[in-house]
């Protein structure tokens, strides 16, 4: 038996259409998985693990991620304000810029793009707390100073009670002794791959969707 | 030790950032002034120096309109190069032929911002020196000492240098991160040197190597007139381009943490080019 030819045209149409749904939905099922995937890389590097613990207690966290050879936090060293949570809001930028967006059908398949931030996009939403137009995330792969430490012990910029006792400076001199300086005396900030890394990674594996 | 890829580097990114900011911004004044005599202990005593009240001297004869001395006048007879040393960078010049007492004038051009290569971090630059501001040098009756640093100045650091895989044959892509430090002593300048090098991403430089550098262990031109575009343009085989770069200036709340009274800013540039290093 033979189908009439008009509806088997008809059929061949739609054929893309009900598959589309299908598709979209094994493609987004992909996409989350390796999202979560990345988004938990994200949240265990030592780097977002540091700042995330010292912006709940920025005087007793240690410096885990070993960018400072083990002395102070990033958080203080970088010269985050106590109100301040970087990685979180980092992580909440990636998360909003991180899309997947599907085009029209074509009878070969569903063509999409997953939407990926710009590495300059990412630096602009990773300002310095003292000068805005840094980026702290790009100074964690190419070299942060110390002056963001100093700005951080100067009561008159941060409030004596916001960073609390654990960075003192030196009364005689009102300058910060090497003692005093975590990352600074002993020993220098030490670069480490971060989010350009994951990034490079992750387009590799969105890619493969 | 030969010359190395960093002293290329070096070399090549002073020189163009030097010209980039007189070029584009017409950052120098012109000043006609008198030399006083002084002695330093770092010069042999055959030599008489006589330092004006300024400092950096422009030495780039491509830049329209700035003066470049080619010699001074010493009790009002002219006196060229070829009889005195030229101290571009610290303002002054030396002679075993003109006596102490002698009255020395000459016409220059002053940079705008004096430029510093530094090994120092920022917080060293910003926190433990001091500086002397040009807006507070008395210009009459007294020359600037020769080694202080004096503001407005741009500190340049090349902080890393980062080799990737980036084709087949052994080549790489080199990147190399610069930061410059900007203190100057007015909120206007500081404003005009980062929108001008704000816009010098995807700018194109010649790699210069350190050999060809103009400028003496004196601080004289070794071969005047020295002219950058020449200069450039006869190394134009190899070139570094600024893939990113980044100006921003320290927030009015932070630098009131600061000792002094300085307006500060930050240039960031990603610095790349493509190059063999293993042959």
């Amino acid at each position: 038996m033979s189908i009439d030819k008009e509806i088997r045209k008809q059929l061949s149409a739609q054929m893309p259409f009900i598959a589309t749904k299908q598709i979209e939905q094994m493609a987004l099922i992909r996409f989350n998985a390796i999202l979560d995937e990345m988004m938990g890389e994200f949240e265990s590097h030592p780097v977002t693990v540091e700042l995330m613990d010292a912006a709940q207690d920025p005087q007793n966290t240690p410096n885990i991620s070993g960018t400072l050879g083990g002395y102070g936090n990033l958080f203080t060293f970088i010269g985050f304000d106590y109100v301040d949570n970087p990685a979180q809001d980092l992580m909440d930028f990636l998360k909003e810029k991180i899309t997947i967006k599907f085009g029209k059908p074509t009878p070969t398949g569903l063509p999409f793009d997953v939407i990926f931030p710009t590495k300059e996009e990412i630096w602009l939403a990773t300002p310095m707390p003292w000068a805005t137009g840094r980026s702290w995330a790009k100074g964690i792969e190419s070299g942060i100073s110390g002056l963001g430490y100093y700005l951080h012990s100067r009561s008159r910029f941060f409030g004596v009670s916001r960073s609390g006792p654990a960075i003192q400076t030196n009364p005689k001199t009102s300058l910060i002794t090497v003692a005093d300086r975590p990352g600074l005396g002993g020993g220098h900030f030490r670069n480490t791959k971060y989010i350009s890394d994951l990034l490079r990674r992750y387009q590799r594996k969105f890619a493969s969707i | 030790m030969q010359n190395q890829f960093q002293h290329h580097l070096t070399t090549s990114f002073a020189l163009w950032f030097d010209n980039y900011l007189l070029r584009k911004g017409e950052a120098y004044t012109n000043q006609t002034g008198q030399f006083f005599s002084y002695t330093d202990q770092r010069i042999s005593s055959s030599y008489n120096i006589f330092g004006s009240a300024y400092k950096q001297f422009v030495t780039d004869s491509s830049i329209t309109g700035a003066t470049i001395p080619t010699g001074i006048y010493a009790n009002s007879v002219e006196q060229t190069s070829s009889g005195v040393i030229l101290d571009f960078g610290n303002g002054r010049i030396l002679s075993t032929g003109i006596a102490p007492t002698a009255t020395v004038t000459g016409s220059f051009s002053v940079k705008d911002f004096n430029i510093y290569f530094t090994n120092e971090g920022e917080e060293d630059l910003l926190i433990e020196r001091k500086y002397n501001s040009r807006s507070s040098y008395p210009t009459t009756n007294t020359n600037i000492d020769p080694y202080d640093q004096s503001i407005p100045a741009v500190f340049i650091n090349t902080e890393s240098i980062k080799n990737e895989p980036f084709a087949f044959g052994g080549m790489d892509r080199t990147m190399t991160s610069v930061k410059a430090v900007v203190i100057s002593d007015t909120p206007y300048l500081l404003d005009g040197i980062l929108s001008i090098f704000a816009d010098s991403r995807n700018e194109a430089f010649s790699i210069i190597p350190a050999s060809a550098h103009p400028i003496d262990e004196y601080g004289d031109l070794k071969s005047p007139p020295y002219n950058y575009t020449s200069l450039a343009a006869s190394y134009n085989d190899s070139k570094f381009y600024i893939d990113y770069v980044q100006a921003s200036k320290m927030s009015d709340k932070a630098q009131s943490a600061l000792p002094s009274n300085m307006y500060i800013g930050f240039l960031d540039f990603d610095i790349y080019t493509h190059r063999f290093p293993r042959q």
